[in-house]
Formats: C-alpha cells, structure tokens, sequence
C-alpha cells in the first residue's frame, strides 16, 4: 500500500510540475530569459561507458585497426567476472513558447521537441571476452567456461509535445515515438575445450530477438508507441538551490508482427565436420550441412511491447556558498547492465551568465570518473552548455567511456521585453 | 562576434566528431585457437561399394564385379525396314460398260506380295511394336463391298482383315479407305502362298457390288480397285528364317566401379581370378574373334591387355536350341588365373573400366538349318566377365590421392600453426601422408607435410598415430581460389612383403584438428 501511495504522490508531484532546464537556468538570478518570446534549443548527448575495454580497444574495434594481444591482455586484467558496457546518443531540436499563454494560465508555456535517440546496453562474461578475442588454446583442458551475454539495442524518433512552467522550467510532455530497430539477446553459453580428445562441448541456451529485419535505417518505422518526459525543477527554501527529479523515455513501443524470436536451446560436442567419405562427398556441402545442424532454435514472429530505453534522475543544487553550490546526482536506468549512477559536484557561479561545475561520479556501466561543464549564457540572450561525463576520455588513453553532450538555445524577445 | 565565435566552436565540434567517427581499416586481432576441424571413419565399403564385396568360400573377402560387356543387339539382324506395298486389281475385261447387279461379285484374287529385306529370308515373325497402315482406293462408280484378309497374320488365333462398303468413285477422285493396326503381338507367316516360301506375304482380295444398290453398277474394262500396306517401324520380338551369312563389329567398354574411387598403383594380388562366359541365345550358329580384353585405369593412366591364348582364338558358338518358347543358349566360359594368363597384371592395373572388342560371324558355314535360324530379340548373345580379386595384398606402393580445391577467393584465416591429424587405425597397413599446395593447374607449389608417418595393426586393437603438420603464415595465405590441397597416402601392408587379408569390419578413424594463432577480424 505504502508503494502505492509514493506512486502516486510522485504522479501528483509530477501533475504539478513544470519544468527543467540546465541549473544555469534555475540559479542564476537572471532570469530575463522568462520573459522571452520563444527558446528554440538543440541539445546532443553521446557517450559510451563500460567497466574495463579502455577507450583505444574501442577505438580499434570502431574505427579500425589491429588489435594487439598486450592490448587485450590489457583489458582481461581489468575485467571482472561479469561486464557491463553502454552507449547512448541522442540529438533533440524543439522550441519552447514563453509568450502566450495556456488556458489563461500565464505561467504555463508549450513546448515541442523532436528527438532521435540511439541506445544499447551489454552485460558480458570475461570468459566470452576471453573466447573472442584470446581464442581457447590457452583454456583448452582448464574444464568449463561459460559465459552470458544480455544486451539490448535499441533506436526511435520521438514526437512530442508538453506544457512547462515558465518559472520553473518543469516540464511534461507526451510523446509519440516511430521506432527504427529493436535487438535482444538474452543468452546463455557454456563450452570447454578438451585436446585430448579434440572435443569442444558447448551448450547455448537462451532467446533473441529482432525487429523487422527487411527494412533498415533512420525513419522506417518498424514500431510504433507512446512515451512521456518529466522534468520537474523544486527550487529550496529561500532559493537556496534547487531540486530536479526527471524521467526520460518512459514508455513502449510496440513492434510490428514482422519481430522475430528465436529460442536458443543447443548442446552438444563438436569433434569436426563429419567427412567419413571425403573421397565421394563435397567438403563444403558436409561443412554446411554440419553446421546448419549443430545450432538448434525454434523461430517465431509476432508483434510485441518492449520498454524504451527509459531513465530517471535525481538531482540536487545546494547553495554552500555565495556562488557555490554543491551538486548531488542519482540517475537510474531500466538496464540490467546498468548500475545506479551516483554524482557529487560542485557548481561555481562565476557570474549570473557563467558556471562551472566539475563532478565525481560513480556507477552506471563503470566505476569512477569524472566530469566537468560549462555553462554560458552570454547576454542573457543564448544559452550554450557543453559538458562531458568521461573527461578522461579525452586525456587518457586507459579511460573506459567517452562522451559529450551540448545544448544550444537562442532567446528571441520583443523589443520592449529585453532592455 | 559572440555568434560567430559560437559556430566556429560548434563547427570544430562537427568536424571532430565526424573524424571521430569515421572508420579507417578493418578491425584485427589474434586469436590461438584449438579447433577441432574434421572427423571420420574410413570403411572398406568406402573404397568400394557393398555391392562388390562378397565372400570367399574361405571366408576371404574379395572384390566381386560381374558385368555384362557386351550385349549384342542382333536385333538388327531382323529388322523389317518401313516398307510399302502396293497392290492393283483391274477389272479383267475390256470396254463396257458392264451392267453388274447388285450383290454380283466382280473380283476375287489370293496374291503373294514380297517384302525386300537384305540378305535374310524369314519365314515368320513375330511383332512387339509398331504399326501396319492399310488404304483401300475403289476407282469404280459404284457401291462395292470390298473384303481384305491376309490370312497368315494373325493375333491370339484372329487374322488380319479389312471389310470395307465403298462409295463410287472415279479415276480422279477415287474412293479412299484407311485404317491402323497395331503390331504388337502379330504372328506373320511369311511363306507365301505355297507355304515353303520365305519374305512373302499372302493376301486374299473379294469385291462385290452392294446389296443394297439401287440398281445395276456400271463397270468398265479399266476400272480397278487398289491396296496399299505400310508397315512403320515394326519391330520384332521373334524371327525364323535365314538370317544369312553376316559378320559384326562390336568395341564396349564399361565401367567397374560406380562410382568408387579406385585407389591409383598398383598390388600385388593373390588368387585373383577372372571368367569370361560367352553365351550364345541366338538359332543360328556362329564365329566370335575377340581382340585382348583391356584393362583401362583412368586415374592413372595405363591399360594391360590380357593375354589368355583360348580367347585370341576363333570361338565356335553352335546354335541355342528352341524348346517350345524355351531358348537353350550355348556357354563358353573361360577362366583366367595367374597360371595361364597374366590376370595379375591385368587386375593389378586396378582398372576402373574394362573394354572389349572383336566381332561375331553368323552362319559362317551358310544356311546349313535350311532356314531354321530363329532369334528372340530379347537376348542374343552376351559376354559376361566375372572378376573376383580377394582382398588379401602386400603393397609398398598404393597411393590413396584427394584433392581439395580452395573455394574462397581469399584467406579466410591467417595466421600460423599446427595441424593435428590422429589416426586409429585397424587396417593392417600402415603409411606415410603427403600433403602438398597445388595450383589450378593441379601444379605442385609447396610441399606442406612430406612424410607423416602412420601405423597399421596386424592386432584386433587399433594402431593410434599422430601427425603434427606444422602450416607457416605464407602457406595458409595460399588456401585460396584457384589453389588446391593434394593429399597423398602411401599406403604400406604390415610385414611386407607378407599378404594381410581386409574384411568389412577394419575401420581407419580419424581426426583433424588445428591449434595456432589466427588472425579474425570485420570489415
């Protein structure tokens, strides 16, 4: 019951809400910007994140390149038994309308944003790692690994429209979302080499999924579903900072009855290609038809419900200065891969036009890192934000992640307003 | 100045993520892999088919081919050829007209017609295929009942005849009746009218007016009534008669191991032996001069003739006898062994087709059965050659060779290691393996493995061998389109020179493994 009741006090919290902006917007005491017309925007956002693949293996594996065994060796000894690894990137132009107002609510705007968002999340054993890019020979004879691979891909556009609260920034749309592609696999493998009796045994269990697979790319709209945003901005008593709760993506789509599933169930032992009569059969039709046989799965198609790739975050801004504000941030995600994100900062209003906010962070695909950004608002008539979440991604070689996000918003004003 | 240092900042940020973003080559790495990549066992029936391995009577198994090389189609010797004949009844007076009333006969005539068939008089034949076309044309302006029979061709105890009512007709534009018959089953004397002929054909012919004119038929003296019979590609299952004195040329060769591959070298092969059966179906007698058999190795090229004196010579075949439907052939069988001919040699070549040639004389002292040749068509005279070669060998020569073509047009892995080939091995012949790197020309390159030696058993147990086939990085660069992998096994018979017996339930497995350093990688 009690479950119930926080649900709900978080929906009316929700209801009531308005908006959300970067916190130059919530703690700089220029707020000339509530007074403007209209504040298009465009905001990116890409990282990749994982606990133990350093950014040149990932380098290599995107961009190219040979892969050295020192360099894999690398990223095995910083490898726990089970792995995780992310990446996310969006890019969303909309425009926020401050000048009229909502059912006689002035205090209410619209606003609308388009968004494209790319997602995927993995959770790897070290042992398939080690499978993949070190081979068995140095496990042959060492008994059973096993390993499982989780992960989920994921790609839509969204369409939406909400209300914000002009002060606050909160904010709440409804979003209808075309989905582009859905990938899952959720598996589970065991194998062990035997070279003495040149023998692999291995099992596969587990299901994959895919979407239609007949049309690929940006826009083909193989899904179709709802989504809501939520950015709700609380500012402390006597404005002494500000508390933020967002929800992101918090929907489904439903995928067309083109989806495929196949249900893995396989073990057996491979000793080879059976070629008993090599002088009357084809090599190459025994090998096929070995391995048609060796992999068994019962394939279906249907449409079907999956999440987005939905987010919730937690914020917090506490004055602790005249201009510094200590910044704490707990972010969750619908991930099996991902771990609670924990964040502590600190915010240095520099002016009412520019911040600086370095942070510490912890969880999501990786352990600790660090992040800066930067806040301008130059003339109180553009916004720019640029900041980044792997700063080591940048300077170090051995970082695990990388990533960037930016916001840009021009204030267009009456003339009267802006003086 | 704001705005534009902005783009320029957001420009620098586009460019380098779009460098960031491109891919430049492929992504590669090592892996040291252990892979098991083939397996198998090796049966005796795998080199050659159950179907040729039967038993000795000492419990020795042997290689069993019986195969007919060569089935004379003598056939042909009695073949009626599409043949027309024509037949024309005049009215035998002149002038006219003559008033013939009606149901008055007006001709009847028995006539013998002669069939032209080459060197061969046949009294009687028997059909199993095509068709005899009989057309009847009335030049006479009146209503005739016209009444064909060949009475000496019949089907189950019916013979042949056309009852035909004509119309009138004219010179110009005569009457026309047709019709088909079928030849199969149709017993056709050919003796003619006297009943001691031969290639003739009797036919009775009656022409009457109709019963039902209205009035008298006008005939005059040139009206005339005509038949005409065609046989179209009769064919014969049965044939008396004489069928002269002619010679034919045969050249067979067939194949013995469908499908087999036949290991290329040579054995050394112990009571091996071979029968010729020479079997004669046909009533008549006759004179078969055989040129050597030839045993024809294709993988390897190379033919051995035998030399088996009985079969160099003339070979008289008397006639079979006709028992009421019954056809007693006579046989000629001729067994070659290694003491009296050189049937060592000659399987040794290990043939995989055996060809023979030569030719057969019919009545070579003429029509000495006055006239009483006979032949079924179905079986005339054959050659069957019955060849059993027990699989007891001592060999330091048979080589086994396979050769593999590379499909891909490039490597589908690089890298370096070994190739690990275990052998359990029940054969009593053990060996050594060759593998070498060919061209597509087949054109030898590179030697990869030259002497991996395995075991034979001469115990119930298996011999267990390993070889260790160390492949470097420029050598798998080469298991590429159009390149091909030539593997060669010399195989050796434990204690040689001593002969080792095989049976079906010897087995060679093994099994082909790989363990290196590879490299993998995507585009």
């Amino acid at each position: 019951m009690n479950s119930w009741l926080l649900t709900c006090f978080i929906l009316f919290l929700v209801m009531i809400t308005k908006a959300q902006t970067p916190s130059l917007f919530l703690l700089s005491k220029d707020t000339t910007y509530q007074s403007c017309q209209y504040m298009p925007f465009v905001e990116a956002d890409g990282f990749y994140d994982n606990n133990a693949v350093d950014h040149v293996f990932i380098n290599k594996l995107y961009r190219g390149g040979y892969i050295s065994e020192g360099l894999v060796d690398e990223q095995l000894n910083r490898m726990n038994t089970r792995n995780r690894a992310g990446m996310h990137g969006s890019l969303s132009i909309g425009a926020m309308n401050f000048g009229d107002s909502l059912f006689g609510q002035n205090k209410i705007g619209m606003f609308i944003r388009l968004q494209t968002v790319y997602d995927a999340s993995f959770e790897y054993s070290k042992d398939i790692f080690h499978l993949i890019f070190r081979g068995n020979l140095s496990t042959a004879d060492q008994g059973q690994s096993s390993g499982t691979v989780h992960g989920i891909y994921q790609s839509y556009q969204k369409f939406g429209v909400g209300f914000f609260d002009k002060k606050t920034l909160s904010s709440i749309s409804l979003s209808l979302v075309a989905g582009d592609s859905y990938y899952k696999s959720n598996i589970s493998t065991a194998w062990s080499t035997n070279s003495i009796n040149d023998e692999i045994a291995y099992r596969i269990g587990g299901d994959f999924i895919r979407t239609d697979t007949s049309k690929k790319g940006f826009g083909v709209g193989n899904g179709i579903g709802v989504a809501t945003d939520i950015r709700l901005n609380l500012p402390l008593t006597n404005k002494r900072g500000v508390f933020s709760f967002s929800l992101s993506d918090f929907g489904m789509v439903r995928w067309n009855k083109q989806s495929e599933k196949f249900l893995l169930n396989t073990d057996g032992v491979w000793r080879g290609f059976d070629v008993g009569n090599f002088f009357r059969d084809s090599l190459t039709w025994v090998a096929k038809n070995a391995l048609k046989d060796s992999l068994q799965y019962i394939r279906t198609t249907a449409a079907s419900w999956k999440m987005m790739a939905s987010s919730a975050q937690c914020r917090l801004n506490m004055q602790m200065t005249k201009k510094g504000f200590l910044e704490g941030i707990v972010c969750v995600r619908i991930n099996q891969a991902f771990r609670p994100l924990l964040s502590v900062g600190w915010t240095q209003m520099i002016h009412q036009h520019l911040s600086l906010t370095a942070r510490i962070l912890h969880g999501g695909f990786s352990g600790v890192k660090a992040g800066c950004e930067v806040q301008w608002m130059p003339g109180g008539k553009l916004f720019v934000s640029l900041g980044s979440n792997h700063l080591a991604g940048f300077v170090s070689r051995s970082s695990t992640g990388q990533g960037v996000y930016l916001m840009l918003t021009k204030m267009f004003f009456t003339p009267k307003d802006h003086v | 100045m704001i705005k534009r240092k902005i783009l320029l900042l957001l420009s620098a940020i586009v460019m380098l993520t779009i460098i960031q973003c491109s891919r430049r080559e492929p992504t590669t790495w090592d892996i040291n892999a252990y892979l098991p990549l083939a397996k198998g066992e090796l049966k005796l029936s795998d080199l050659i088919a159950d179907s040729l391995l039967a038993p000795g009577a000492d419990g020795i198994y042997a290689l069993d081919f019986t195969k007919n090389l060569t089935d004379f189609n003598l056939s042909s010797l009695v073949k009626i050829p599409d043949t027309s004949i024509r037949q024309s009844f005049a009215f035998p007076l002149s002038g006219g007209p003559y008033q013939i009333p009606p149901g008055a006969s007006i001709l009847t005539l028995t006539q013998d017609e002669i069939l032209r068939l080459n060197q061969v008089e046949l009294r009687k034949i028997v059909g199993s295929g095509g068709q005899l076309q009989y057309t009847l044309r009335s030049y006479i302006n009146g209503f005739l009942n016209f009444n064909y029979s060949i009475p000496g061709m019949s089907k189950d105890g019916n013979y042949f005849q056309v009852s035909a009512a004509t119309e009138p007709g004219s010179p110009a534009s005569p009457f026309v009746y047709q019709g088909t018959v079928d030849l199969a089953g149709y017993s056709i004397d050919l003796t003619g009218s006297t009943g001691y002929g031969f290639n003739k054909l009797t036919s009775n012919l009656n022409i009457a007016t109709s019963l039902t004119s209205s009035g008298n038929t006008p005939v005059y003296g040139n009206d005339s009534v005509s038949v005409e019979l065609r046989f179209i590609q009769p064919e014969i299952s049965y044939a008396r008669g004489y069928f002269g004195q002619q010679t034919y040329q045969f050249d067979e060769s067939v194949s013995l191991n469908n499908g087999n591959t036949v290991p290329a070298g040579s054995i050394d092969l112990a009571n091996a032996y071979c029968e010729m059966q020479l079997s004669n179906y046909v009533g008549a007698d006759a004179i078969a001069t055989l040129d050597p058999l030839i045993s024809i190795n294709t993988l390897n090229p190379s033919e051995v003739a035998m030399n088996f004196p009985p079969l160099q010579n003339d070979i008289q075949m008397t006639r079979a006898i006709d028992q009421q439907g019954q056809v007693i052939p006579t046989v000629l069988r001729y067994e070659m062994n290694a003491t009296n001919s050189n049937i060592t040699s000659f399987i040794g070549n290990l043939p995989d087709r055996i060809a023979l040639s030569g030719s057969v004389t019919l009545n070579p002292l003429g029509d000495i059965n006055a006239g009483n040749d006979f032949v079924y068509t179905n079986r005339t005279l054959d050659a069957l050659l019955h060849l059993s070669i027990p699989l007891r060998l001592a060999t330091n020569t048979l080589t086994l060779t396979d050769t593999i073509r590379f499909d891909q047009k490039e490597a589908a892995l690089k890298g370096e290691g070994n190739l690990i080939l275990k052998m359990w091995n029940k054969f009593p012949i053990g060996g050594r393996l060759r593998i070498a790197l060919a061209d597509g020309q087949y054109t030898e390159i590179e030697v990869i493995e030259n002497n991996g030696t395995f075991n034979g058993s001469i115990t119930e147990s298996p011999a267990y061998s390993e070889i260790i086939i160390p492949v470097h990085k420029d050598q798998l660069s080469k298991f590429v389109r159009p390149n091909s992998l030539i593997i060669e096994a010399l195989f050796i018979t434990e204690e040689y020179p001593n002969k080792v017996t095989l049976n079906p339930d010897m087995t060679l497995k093994f099994q082909l493994s790989a363990a290196g350093k590879g490299e993998v990688g995507y585009e």
